[in-house]
């Protein structure tokens, strides 16, 4: 076994990124790998990330390969961006937050359970399995562009994050194997890699920085997810070193949540001026609302940022219908709605939660 | 012996299934070749492997096809303007451009033709590519020229429009029909 590369896998909740880097290289460059996928049936595209979307087409949709990749053929599903896209029009086909379910110790994590709630004629897949589907898909776009370094035999470094309990990580471990990935891959904690990669920013200065007594806290605020991590700066035989103190839990929300609650308030308000949104225009007024939040609270951003909706149809100019949003309003929904002022006693109100315990994944998953 | 093993491998090609998608996939594969390195500011060539595919639809279709699907580019431009005022065209079409501007980037990494900001001064020299260079003005003599940048250019950093490997008779569709489904017969399918 000899390996030429060293290889990251972020093997996210919504989106996966394959990063490497050359082994024995003076300046080692990071790159990621452009990953084929399907972003419309029959057209493939690449990008540097993955979304971790499963899409379970009919029969009929599969027709004629419009769901083959370079390196498959006669495929029944689709993973990535088109995948994702699909997630809105025809969510009960359509599989996402996989790598939620993995840590949800209530449901059998092995058993075809999702699409949560799909009708009983659209087949399922498991948790694992979906794992697996985006773990085969990064070997595949890996060893197609690299066929003279095989996966198995690189070092391999999969992120989890740090509020995986061991039985999470076991199965994320089960499905990286099952995907062709080594036996000796090493499991990292994402804010442990958060870490490393800010000490690495910061080169050697970051012993300056940090004095012994202070803490840093790794907020990884991702798409579906949120993970707290509080680190210690201690001392050992004269060196810093660096400890983990807390982890807080496994949140079920993320930026994507924001945009989608932002998107809520606009329908909202085009609902009352006698609009009715279709799944089409429900993705695109996220999309908008995503921009609208990244103008809005950027430094310097305006204070009013126009969101408009492209009519329907082929008739574009004719259909389109703007509405102008306020900064104030928004940074009030998003900042206070999800960052809202507390006490350092204050404790979370679990009353509010528990009815959606039963229904899909819960907001918040303890670990044990 | 080669032979022997071209009708062993025949023999099993009918036989096994697998072993013929395998054969098939093997067969395909073009053989790995060196990239010479580009020339600076030269675009850089789809890598090898990609070009596996056979060419059934042309990539000014797959462009024109990504721009409807990401940023409804067509609409736009098959839409008469004259119904509508100033302010409507231009609530729809900043998200158009918008969303045009992230296909055309993703695709083709456009970026000025040279650094030089409009306006400037620029030497351009003898036996220049008059592909990349458009002379106006007072050109007289023999090169080389001292001018000013009147339009910086453009130039594409890489050309990566997506593959399509669809049927023969949607070659020519830039966006599908979209049907709303009200009613369906009944269902009974798994994926493969």
């Amino acid at each position: 076994m000899s390996a030429k590369f060293v290889i990251g896998i972020d093997l996210g909740t919504t989106n996966c990124v394959f990063a490497f880097a050359q082994l024995g290289a003076e300046q080692a460059e990071v790159e990621l790998l452009a990953i084929p996928q399907l972003v419309d049936p029959s057209v493939v595209e690449a990008s540097t990330s993955l979304p971790a979307f499963t899409y379970l087409a009919a029969s009929h949709e599969m027709q004629g390969g419009a769901l083959d990749l370079p390196w498959t053929e006669g495929r029944g599903f689709a993973i990535g961006l088109f995948a994702q896209r699909q997630a809105a029009e025809a969510p009960q086909r359509t599989v996402g937050a996989a790598k939620s379910w993995l840590c949800h110790s209530r449901v059998d994590r092995r058993q075809p359970i999702l699409p949560w709630n799909a009708p009983e004629d659209i087949p399922k897949i498991s948790p694992v399995t979906a794992t697996r589907y985006y773990l085969e898909h990064l070997v595949a776009a890996w060893e197609r562009e690299h066929p003279d370094a095989p996966i198995a035999e690189q070092q391999i470094v999969l992120t989890v994050p740090a509020s995986f309990d061991a039985a999470a990580r076991e199965l994320t471990r089960e499905a990286a194997v099952a995907a062709g990935l080594p036996q000796e891959l090493i499991l990292l904690e994402e804010p442990q890699a958060a870490l490393y990669a800010w000490l690495a920013d910061q080169g050697d200065a970051w012993r300056k920085r940090l004095q012994v007594g202070d803490r840093l806290l790794v907020c990884d605020v991702g798409g579906g997810t949120t993970d707290l991590t509080m680190i210690g700066v201690s001392q050992a035989e004269g060196e810093l070193t660096l400890q983990r103190l807390a982890v807080g839990e496994h949140l079920l929300v993320g930026g994507y949540n924001m945009d989608l609650a932002l998107a809520h308030h606009v329908a909202g308000r085009f609902a009352s001026e006698g609009l009715d949104l279709d799944p089409w225009q429900t993705v695109s007024l996220w999309h908008a609302c995503r921009n609208a939040k990244e103008a809005l609270l950027a430094d310097g951003g305006p204070e009013t940022y126009s969101i408009s909706i492209l009519g329907r149809g082929s008739r574009l100019i004719g259909g389109t219908v703007s509405i102008d949003v306020d900064r104030q309003d928004i940074a009030q929904l998003l900042v206070e709605g999800f960052f809202p002022p507390c006490q350092t006693t204050d404790l979370p109100q679990r009353g509010m939660i528990s009815g959606f315990r039963e229904i899909g994944l819960p907001y918040e998953m303890t670990r044990r | 012996m080669r032979l022997g093993l071209a009708f062993r491998v025949w023999w099993r090609i009918l036989r096994d299934a697998q072993f013929a998608l395998l054969v098939d996939e093997m067969w395909r594969k073009p053989p790995k070749e060196a990239v010479p390195s580009e020339p600076d500011g030269e675009p850089a060539r789809p890598k090898p492997t990609k070009a596996k595919e056979k060419p059934a639809r042309s990539d000014a279709i797959n462009l024109l096809a990504s721009l409807q699907r990401e940023a409804r580019f067509v609409d736009m431009v098959q839409e008469p303007l004259a119904d509508y005022s100033d302010a409507q065209v231009g609530a729809a079409v900043r998200d158009v451009l918008r969303d045009c501007h992230e296909v055309l980037d993703r695709f083709f990494g456009l970026e000025p033709a040279v650094h030089q900001q409009e306006g400037s001064p620029i030497d351009v020299a003898d036996g220049y590519d008059p592909g990349r260079f458009r002379l106006v003005g007072a050109v007289e003599g023999p090169p080389p020229f001292a001018g000013r940048v009147v339009h910086h250019g453009w130039k594409a950093t890489r050309c990566e429009v997506p593959q399509w490997t669809g049927r023969a008779g949607s070659r020519w569709i830039l966006a599908p029909v979209e049907v709303e489904v009200t009613s369906s017969g009944s269902e009974s399918e798994r994926p493969q």
